[in-house]
């Protein structure tokens, strides 16, 4: 069987999206924990005692996965972990779906964004881990030239911002079909 | 050929991010309308009761079937501060510890009520989870409908005589906390206090809390 190989630049530009996307959502989380507690107690999944210290751990293993993935020698196991995350978080969110609790707040960025939950939500976290999976492939050999670093900056930069983009327009969706059912 | 095909991209990149951050903006606008219009709709017949205008009077019982008047001339002189709350709003729990804290530190003058809607069974065990039991939890949707309370957590302050003093979306300590300054400051919400310190020329257009909205094609 012939060995798929992910592009470095190509590499580096989804590792550096993701640490931004990753470090921002633990940090966001992190400005308010008790927030987040809530947010998690919410989703009614975790025993009560066990809230607080997953208010803290997960938004960390967040922040640390996304700097490890930075790093090429690091970026399989981080890659792995986001992944890991990722599926967490999602069938979190897919199990209070099938509960028909799609009135809580996702949580996902903290006090910055509140999000209710919906199949988008689901469908937005399987591209992450499809990004993910992507990143803990091994790398090509080729290597790494000036021009990549413009590639690597402002594809990141791209990704990023629309990112932001797409959870504005679910919101403004999730709004407008509010408006509508009135 | 390459020298051409590097500046294509380069000029590609630029505009693509531009164009990105052209579609944050534009959705970023589409927030906010819906921020302004959001709160009209079915709820929303009457104006809520504003600051300065006397609460309208509610005689209604509370969970634990414990009769309470809200409006009119407290015989203490009290007031009361009402909090409209959920118990699925995660800023409403993170809320609670700091009206325990609010309702020991302001307990010569304030009284907190809280207020809700929905299936009692769910509210008792919110109460008794949060241990709420000190405070009367009321469920009412004609409450939230009078007040227009369009997010929570939503709280009012109504004073010994009546009269509604502040009110606003509550996220944090301080913002409660301004309802009380705004209280004894005697001016009707911090947008107020800002606007009448301000010169007249430079009102400034932002996502107003208090303000009462016109409410387009409601009658």
């Amino acid at each position: 069987m012939q060995q798929i190989y992910i592009d470095p630049a190509i590499s580096y530009l989804l590792a550096a999206a993701l640490a931004l996307i990753f470090g921002a959502s633990g940090l966001l989380k992190l400005r308010d924990p008790a927030l987040f507690a809530a947010a998690l107690a919410n989703y009614a999944l975790l025993p009560r005692w066990s809230e607080r210290a997953f208010a803290w751990t997960l938004p960390i293993a967040e922040i640390g996965a996304a700097a490890a993935v930075l790093f090429p020698a690091t970026r399989a196991i981080a890659a792995s972990a986001l992944a890991l995350l990722l599926v967490v978080f999602t069938a979190a969110i897919a199990i209070n779906l099938a509960r028909g609790r799609t009135d809580i707040d996702c949580g996902c960025f903290g006090p910055a964004l509140r999000q209710e939950l919906s199949g988008w939500l689901v469908a937005r976290n399987l591209i992450l881990m499809i990004l993910a999976a992507a990143l803990a492939m091994p790398e090509g050999a080729r290597q790494i030239q000036s021009l990549d670093v413009v590639t690597i900056v402002m594809g990141a930069a791209t990704f990023v911002v629309l990112y932001a983009n797409a959870n504005y327009a679910l919101g403004n969706a999730l709004a407008t079909r509010e408006l509508e059912l009135l | 050929m390459i020298e051409a095909l590097l500046i294509s991209q380069a000029a590609l990149w630029v505009m693509l991010l531009v164009m990105a951050g052209l579609q944050l903006a534009l959705l970023r606008q589409v927030g906010v309308i819906h921020e302004r219009i959001a709160p009209m709709g079915a709820l929303n017949f009457d104006k809520g009761p504003r600051e300065g205008e006397s609460a309208p009077v509610f005689e209604l019982t509370d969970l634990r079937k414990r009769a309470l008047k809200l409006g009119g001339v407290s015989p203490a002189g009290r007031s009361i501060l009402l909090f409209f709350l959920s118990p699925t709003c995660p800023v409403c729990k993170k809320m609670i510890p700091i009206l325990k804290s609010i309702a020991r530190a302001e307990s010569r003058w304030l009284d907190i009520v809280l207020a809700s809607d929905g299936e009692p069974s769910e509210h008792q065990r919110f109460v008794t989870a949060q241990q709420l039991d000190d405070f009367p939890y009321l469920l009412s949707q004609q409450l939230g409908v009078t007040y227009r309370v369009g997010k929570l957590p939503y709280a009012v302050l109504i004073d010994g005589q009546g009269v509604v003093r502040a009110k606003g979306l509550i996220n944090t300590r301080e913002h409660l906390e301004s309802l009380i300054e705004a209280k004894e400051l005697g001016v009707a919400s911090i947008q107020d206090y800002l606007h009448e310190h301000r010169p007249a020329d430079r009102v400034v257009a932002g996502p107003v809390i208090n303000q009462d909205r016109k409410v387009a094609g409601d009658g």
